[in-house]
């Protein structure tokens, strides 16, 4: 396989053209008959998907720094350039985003039924946006994409939407603006606060990255404008209520790319932007407190909230909150564990949520409505549907062996270390989990049939189409997740020294030098490699 | 796993050899099982004799599997526990967990019980079952359970038995709910999934503190370390193993964690027999047996265990008086008989506390599974004359002796061996735990309070057991004369099973023979390398003597005595049929409702919480304050201040000029100063 | 090439754009002498005027390339702020002549002098963007005003047009005498009224106190042609009245000629006193951009909400203008281009959507316009986002580049207002494309008329491309107006 790839040249070329597939892709989609366009339209994603693919061998992920990185002048005036690079976290996201968009395509196969055209078309834009949020290595530039990639989202909410899809449209546009635009005005002041020092203006991530301790007295506003733009994507209590909206109103495949994305994208820019950039703030105690408040607080009131709703959709969506919530956690936790469990648990409910919504789209195709009370007794007559339906809860619920518990488990396991209290009361929030869904499996599928769901059909092939990479998916991140962990581990590592400083990643070794140690434990840990008790 | 740390200790695992290398096998087979069952349930329900042969056929290869491996173990007994690498699972940082499997004396012994029983129960199933359309599902069911529960048993550590642990936790649901149809069911299964989860949440948490404080997950890496990082009586290690227990009383339904057990019963009865009775409830007095090195150096939390054991083995008891649901009493009864293990366990005299488990397996699986045969032969009876009686409503029998011979022959045996009569089974597990109890009381008092509590349980045990007896088999029948005829006894692929776990519940105390009467106490040796550890430190003390002469009479005397109130109580005035019941009063009407525990339950913690979700944080926070106060506020403030400022441009000149000149004045005072 | 302003010879160089385009004015005037009764009449005269613009690009492309200096400061500049500017302007005169060709056949307004009237009211806004002498640049705006108020009620018919025309001429006299005391005290207290000299005297020592009221004075009529608040009231009566097209020469052309004079003076004529402007200019562009934005919001027909936006953007101009650096002027002549493309094309589009000024077009009248007219739609759509400043449009490399010269100077309060009130301006911009794509027209043939005449299409297209071009690849523009500022 790398012999292949080398021989190709595919890691020269390979980012570029994951950015310029779908752009070019959507202008025969526009063009086409309005019947062949989401033809083309998949055709394009998965050809992006199977390059992307290539990734998986060709990037080299144990440096733990950005590679493949490429840059071009842009508009050289302000020392902005056209600049990307990818390292094992990246490589994540961007997988999982190419993998979600031809199954986004095929499930919008029968319920986008106008404007195919400017559907697909906005689909395959989306696509580039995002991809290019996840690789773009020059802060302009990442700006851009962030920005852009709102465009397409606006219209597929707005066209395609629900009943009350103009409010949840302009809703999820000025939120994410809101955030966007203060962290216009810090990334022009970091880059002009870096450029007096060092005598170069520039854009450039890893520049920036490496003088950013100059912001000095500006570094805590720089990090609040930053922090604010993620934590409205993540998003973060309270800043969540335009995603239920959005959530519902979307259309499916709406959906899916902005649960399983789109959302990331906000973790994702604390990781690679916002931390790094100013650690000493990030990590401050005040800080770590209010976010390690806010992330639990998500964790729980996000479950209690899903767990009372009368929507599926709306529950899902606030399930969303409460499983960034434990992101946060993880992140914040700070330890080689609970990193790499935030990604697991970005990745795993990529999987898991997206294949929620293609279910929940699939019930409303079928009863064209989503109240729960509609529901109930279907699983005497579609099977199929509420063997994946349970197999996809149980592993949003986090049951061992699917993918969801690997992430919770790292986070949990890893923030149990650095901030005893928050974990435990995270760990709680399996056990909302459990109720929300749980209540909703039964009053869907299981209690008596009512008459008006007795002739459901079962999945379609098209539908076992969608779902069935999904399932595997997550199988095989519950049963054998390390080929993704190894992955990740060298960056995470990059990021824990940059971020804990002299703390480094915090794990065994430096048992004895974590000064935040629980004051409980400090009794009764020893550090094995001091000599044993008598 | 971390080996740096097992170099440090004595016990450290060894690689396995012969058979053993396949103990996997064991939970392949299952696991075929349940995926050809599974697919046989999606695509054609109909294949019954096919589901029947690979349903029951792969957990009987799992069992002769387990016995080569348990023959294997006793061949060559090494000094360490045998782990069978699989894969690893998850790596991070110094963190990998293995997914490895773990044979040593105690996993053999549970291994054995779960696929030994598991395949009788599977037997009778096949008869039990034979008219349910799920028929294929059910079975696919039950062999998952299988996989899972071996899973839990072998696992060789903490994650990868909570692999198991709540693999168990969802076939159960899964189970219970297997009628969903009826909303009673699918709330009983949901019920018994989040409470389980509640007890999750303390193992989980207790795996997090373990691995910050020993490094290690590993069972074997546990037991080694944890005496030399863990204090005694420390903190953690008093927390770690009180988050572990409210993990057990999750599964084994233990107070305050118990109301799921009886919902349970909604569930098929070969399954209440298999999960509810025999294997899964079991897990925690296994988890306890596992992580026994914590508890010995926990005090205060054995003591807790002990105590909840007591106290739950007497409660559930008091409530097992007063039902009349013939599943219903067998299951306050398991919980009751849990309650003996987990303070057998909690004394520190694990051998009992696994001996009575195996015992229990034994006869509470024949007892359920004769309730089973009970209920089937009533449902036929009332089948066949269209009649919507009770079938499982104790007051609804009576005289079935004569009706089903064999069923009332066999349970009378199990009734015997649970009420503690020699030489039954039950009668020495259960004088063992008692014994155990009394001598540790001799240092430590308390323990005394829990012996009598445990042999006042046993009084009660014995009566609402000979209730049962004689609610169903003796006296006049009161099933109705149209269906007499219909009454018989079920087919020989069901009774067949029950004559099995029949000989089991009359030869299981040989397993572990006391020393008193001679006896090589088997078990005991079995299990030691595993137990030395925590033995070490804190030593089993039986009563020697004449003092051990008069526990056993005494334990025996109060064994008859509630067998014989039993049954004169019961025969002393005649049963009102369950449609001419009279209401409960009294405490009577207490015991009958379970203390009400439920109903509290329902009232403190279920309704506020929904409450609060949907009025509080949901309307409340999310949509009025948030929302409506936050953004919409903030949008309806900016389009006032907008309208404000078009009402300014009225069109009248002489306001804008008089603007203009507002401005001009500001701006040159402005630029004059 | 240097130039000698104070010759004759080489002045009448200099000012080669601004004399061939008043000859092409008079030429028109002259056709119009007999030519003055039939829509084709009109039409000829538009596309007489159209054809004038093109020798004085051509001498503008020359003095530009050429890289024309005038070797010392005297009545006009000669570099290439005042050349950007210029050829801003003549883009704008040419779009608003391009958009009037259709819209005042539509309105049966058959005039010919009208196009005489936008040629002169470019030259005088030439001369004012050009002004190196105060003087100059009042006989500038004068020009400009007087052509303009002619203009904004040219449609007789609309009683809202002679409204919009009296009110404007009203307010812009009141507006003119301040100016014009502005000057008289500054000449009082420097003794000059060339740029360059007043700078001086101010920086040799303290001048006497009204020379800083002068100041003041001057930046009062200078705030009323931008429409800055609060010199602001008499805008969006004038834009809401007068016919979209001089609407649109209004929004473009008088903006671009305020705002470059101002800045020229600013720059030249106080250097030393920018610490009692600075506050002003920075007071104006907050109340502009607050009020402007806020007020917008409110607004339910198109042509008012635009007006509104437009106050908006002024403030957006002043805040690039604080700095007084070369950054912020360059991001002034970037934000001015791409506020002129853009305003041309939205009201190039405005123009054809209704009838009678589109007074009454509102959301509901271009609901649903993306199905039966979808590039109509999609230009509109790329005209509003660039407003907005959405990454991809022109408007977005123009706000950049104001935020830059801002932070640059840490001046992250204005920075704070401009994207705060940015968020606001998107609830007034967003629901424009939401009606055009998400909502149900009112009825199936309620688009029917919605279309473009040619030279109209010509003009919104162009704009649209430019928008999207520049938005993709400015490197181009941003520095071409860095070049272009001589101090």
């Amino acid at each position: 396989m790398t012999g292949f790839l080398a021989s190709i040249g595919y890691s020269g070329w390979i980012l570029h053209g994951l950015l310029a597939l779908p752009l070019l892709g959507a202008i025969p989609v526009l063009l086409a008959p309005v019947a062949a366009a989401r033809r083309i339209a998949l055709a394009v994603s998965l050809a992006e998907f199977l390059l992307s693919v290539g990734l998986w061998w060709a990037l080299d992920t144990e440096p733990g720094t950005l590679q493949l990185t490429a840059s071009v002048p842009w508009i050289s005036a302000w020392g902005i350039s056209y600049a990307v690079g990818i390292d094992g976290i990246s490589l994540m996201m961007v997988l999982l985003t190419t993998l979600l968009m031809p199954l986004c395509i095929v499930g919008s196969w029968r319920y986008i039924t106008e404007r195919e055209r400017g559907y697909y078309a906005l689909l395959l834009v989306l696509l580039t946006g995002v991809i290019g949020v996840f690789i773009a290595t020059d802060l302009f530039l990442f700006y851009v994409f962030w920005e852009v990639m709102l465009i397409p989202m606006y219209f597929i909410i707005g066209m395609w939407g629900g009943r009350n899809r103009l409010y949840a449209a302009i809703k999820f546009f000025l939120f994410t603006m809101a955030g966007s635009l203060l962290m216009l005005i810090a990334i022009v002041g970091l880059a002009w606060v870096v450029a007096a020092r060092t005598g170069t203006l520039s854009f450039a991530y890893q520049h920036l990255l490496q003088h950013a301790d100059l912001a000095g007295e500006l570094a805590p506003w720089f990090f609040g404008a930053f922090a604010l733009a993620f934590a409205i994507k993540v998003p973060v209590f309270p800043l969540h209520t335009w995603l239920p909206d959005a959530h519902v109103e979307a259309p499916t495949a709406g959906s899916v790319i902005l649960a399983s994305v789109l959302l990331k994208m906000g973790a994702y820019g604390f990781i690679r932007f916002a931390i790094p950039f100013f650690p000493t703030v990030a990590i401050a105690p005040v800080i770590t407190n209010a976010v390690l408040v806010l992330a639990v607080i998500g964790i729980i009131y996000g479950a209690l909230v899903a767990m009372v709703q009368t929507d599926i959709k709306k529950l899902v969506a606030y399930s969303s909150v409460s499983h960034l919530g434990f992101v946060m956690l993880g992140i914040w936790a700070a330890t080689m564990q609970s990193i790499q469990g935030a990604i697991m648990i970005m990745i795993a409910h990529g999987f898991s949520t997206g294949a929620l919504f293609f279910l929940v789209g699939m019930l409303y195709e079928r009863r064209h409505t989503r109240e729960i009370s509609a529901f109930g007794g279907i699983a005497r007559v579609v099977p199929g549907f509420s063997l994946v339906f349970s197999i996809v809860a149980l592993s949003s619920i986090g049951l061992p062996g699917l993918n969801g518990f690997i992430g919770e488990f790292l986070v949990l396991l890893g923030a149990m270390r650095t901030q005893p209290l928050a974990a435990i009361l995270a760990t709680s929030g399996v056990v909302f989990a459990a109720a929300y869904l749980l209540w909703a499996l039964q009053r869907i599928i299981y209690n008596r049939l009512e008459p008006e769901n007795a002739s459901l059909p079962d999945l379609s092939r098209r539908e076992l189409v969608v779902l069935v990479p999904l399932l595997l998916g997550i199988v095989w991140l519950g049963l054998y997740p390390n080929p993704v962990l190894r992955r990740i581990e060298p960056a995470t590592t990059r990021y824990l020294e940059r971020v804990r400083g002299q703390f480094g990643p915090l794990d065994y070794s430096q048992a004895a030098s974590d000064h935040r140690l629980a004051a409980g434990y400090r009794l009764t840990t020893p550090d094995p490699r001091l000599p044993a008790k008598p | 796993m971390p080996l740096f740390l097992l170099q440090l200790v004595g016990t450290s695992a060894v690689a396995p050899t012969g058979v053993i290398r396949w103990i996997w096998l064991a939970v392949a087979f299952p696991l075929l099982g349940f995926l050809v069952n599974g697919a046989l349930a999606l695509f054609r329900p109909g294949a019954r004799r096919a589901v029947s042969v690979v349903g029951s056929g792969s957990v009987i290869a799992a069992f002769l599997v387990a016995a080569a491996g348990f023959l294997q173990l006793r061949a060559d007994h090494p000094e360490g526990p045998v782990v069978v690498d699989l894969w690893s699972w998850i790596k991070s940082g110094s963190l990998d967990v293995v997914f490895s499997f773990q044979v040593d004396q105690l996993s053999a012994v549970m291994l054995l019980v779960v696929t030994g029983v598991g395949s009788l129960i599977h037997l009778y199933s096949i008869g039990y079952m034979r008219e349910d359309e799920g028929y294929a599902r059910f079975f696919s069911y039950l062999n998952l359970f299988i996989v899972f529960m071996l899973v839990l048993v072998l696992g060789s550590n903490l994650p990868v038995s909570f692999v198991g642990w709540e693999g168990v936790g969802l076939c159960s649901y899964l189970l219970i709910g297997f009628w969903y149809g009826d909303k009673a069911n699918a709330d009983a299964g949901k019920k018994a999934f989040l409470m389980n989860r509640i007890g999750d949440f303390g193992v989980l948490v207790a795996m997090f503190i373990i691995w910050w404080n020993l490094k290690t997950l590993d069972f074997a890496g546990i037991s080694s370390v944890a005496p030399r990082y863990m204090a005694e009586g420390g903190f953690i290690v008093t927390l770690v193993t009180l988050m572990l227990f409210l993990g057990c009383t999750g599964k084994s339904a233990q107070l305050p964690l118990y109301t799921w057990l009886p919902d349970a019963m909604a569930g098929p009865t070969p399954v209440s027999a298999l999960i509810h009775a025999a294997t899964m409830v079991t897990a925690g007095v296994y988890l306890v047996a596992r992580t026994n090195i914590l508890f010995a150096l926990a005090p205060t939390s054995a003591a807790v265990v002990a105590g909840v054991g007591a106290l739950t083995a007497l409660y559930a008891a008091s409530i097992g008086l007063r039902q009349y649901d013939i599943k219903r009493v067998l299951a306050y009864s398991t919980i009751s008989q849990l309650g003996y293990m987990f303070l057998a366990v909690g004394t520190g005299a694990y051998v009992a506390g696994m001996f009575h488990l195996v015992t229990h397996a034994f006869f509470k699986a024949l007892l359920f599974l004769g309730a089973g045969s009970v209920i089937y032969a009533l449902h036929r009876a009332y089948h066949a004359t269209h009649s919507h009686e009770d079938p499982q409503d104790m007051r609804n029998m009576g005289g079935l002796r004569r009706r089903l011979p064999w069923t009332f022959a066999l349970m009378l045996i199990a009734t015997l061996a649970i009420s503690g009569i020699p030489p039954l089974s039950g009668f020495f597990s259960k004088d063992e735990i008692l014994a155990a109890a009394f001598g540790r009381g001799e240092t430590a008092p308390i323990w005394m309070v829990f012996w009598a509590m445990g042999l006042l349980a046993a009084l009660l045990t014995a009566f609402y057991m000979m209730r049962l007896l004689a609610m169903t088999f003796l006296g006049e029948s009161r099933t109705g004369a149209a269906e007499q005829e219909h009454l018989r006894e079920a087919p020989w692929i069901m009774t067949g099973p029950l004559v099995g776990l029949g000989i089991l519940s009359v030869l299981g105390g040989l397993v572990n023979l006391p020393a008193f009467i001679g006896g090589p106490a088997a078990l005991e040796h079995w299990l030691e390398p595993v137990l030395e550890g925590a033995l070490r430190m804190v030593p089993v003390r039986l009563p020697h003597g004449p003092a051990e002469a008069v526990l056993i009479g005494g334990a025996v005397v109060v064994g008859v005595a509630g067998l014989v109130l039993g049954w004169r109580w019961t025969l002393a005035r005649p049963i009102p049929v369950a449609r001419e019941a009279p209401p409960e009063t009294g405490f009577a009407k207490v015991l009958f409702r379970k203390y009400y525990v439920d109903e509290i339950y329902n009232a403190v913690i279920v309704r506020p919480l929904v409450g609060l979700s949907r009025w509080v944080l949901w309307k409340g926070m999310d949509q009025g304050l948030i929302d409506g106060a936050g953004v919409h506020g903030s949008a309806r403030l900016a389009r006032a201040l907008g309208w404000l400022g078009s009402r300014l441009q009225s069109g009248q000149l002489g306001l804008y000029v008089i603007v203009f000149l507002i401005g001009a004045v500001w701006l040159i005072r402005a630029v004059a100063d | 090439m240097n130039l000698d302003v104070r010759l004759p010879a080489e002045a009448a160089l200099a000012l080669l754009p601004e004399i061939l385009l008043v000859a092409g004015a008079l030429a028109v005037l002259l056709v119009n002498g007999w030519r003055h009764r039939t829509p084709a009449d009109s039409r000829l005269a538009g596309w007489i005027a159209l054809v004038s613009l093109v020798p004085s690009g051509a001498a503008l492309a020359w003095l530009w390339i050429s890289g024309a200096r005038s070797v010392a400061p005297f009545m006009v500049g000669v570099d290439g702020f005042r050349f950007a500017a210029l050829a801003l302007i003549l883009v704008a005169t040419a779009a608003t002549i391009g958009l009037s060709l259709g819209y005042l056949e539509r309105e049966g307004l058959i005039a010919p002098e009208y196009y005489s009237l936008v040629l002169f009211a470019a030259s005088g806004m030439m001369f004012m963007a050009g002004a190196e002498d105060l003087i100059v640049l009042f006989l500038g705006l004068e020009v400009m005003s007087v052509s303009v108020y002619v203009l904004a009620g040219f449609n007789r018919g609309d009683r809202f047009s002679g409204e919009a025309a009296l009110k404007y001429f009203l307010m812009g006299a009141f507006a003119s005498a301040f100016l014009l005391y502005g000057i008289a005290l500054l000449w009082g207290a420097t003794g000059t009224t060339t740029l360059t000299d007043i700078g001086r005297r101010f920086e040799a020592g303290p001048v006497p106190g009204f020379g800083l009221i002068g100041t003041g004075l001057l930046l009062i009529g200078m705030g009323f042609k931008i429409a800055s608040v609060p010199f602001h009231m008499w805008a969006p009566d004038a834009y809401d009245g007068a016919p979209t097209p001089v609407t649109a020469l209004m929004a473009t052309g008088v903006k671009v000629a305020g705002v470059v004079a101002l800045a020229r003076v600013l720059v030249e004529a106080f250097p030393a006193t920018a610490f009692t402007w600075q506050p002003i200019v920075a007071a104006l562009a907050i109340g502009s951009m607050v009020l402007g934005n806020l007020v917008a919001l409110a607004q339910r027909p198109l042509k008012r909400m635009l007006a509104y936006s437009s106050i908006a953007h002024a403030g957006y101009l002043l805040v690039a203008l604080w700095p007084g650096s070369r950054l912020g002027l360059s991001a002034v002549l970037v934000y001015l281009a791409a506020y002129v493309l853009t305003s041309l094309a939205a009201f190039g589009i405005l123009g054809v959507l209704g009838r009678g000024g589109e007074r009454d077009v509102t959301l509901d009248s271009i609901a649903g316009l993306a199905r039966p007219r979808p590039w109509l739609a999609f230009a509109l759509s790329v005209c509003m986002l660039s407003l907005l400043g959405i990454p991809g449009t022109f408007g977005f490399v123009g706000k950049w580049a104001i935020l830059a010269a801002v932070i640059q100077e840490r001046h992250y309060a204005l920075a704070i207002v401009l994207v705060v009130t940015t968020l606001v301006s998107a609830g007034y911009y967003l629901p424009v494309v939401m009606a055009a794509y998400m909502r149900e027209p009112a009825s199936a043939d309620s688009h029917a008329g919605a279309g473009l005449p040619r030279p109209a299409i010509v003009v919104v297209a162009a704009a649209v491309t430019l928008v999207l071009l520049f938005g993709v690849l400015p490197s181009g523009a941003l520095s071409t107006a860095m070049a272009s500022i001589p101090w």
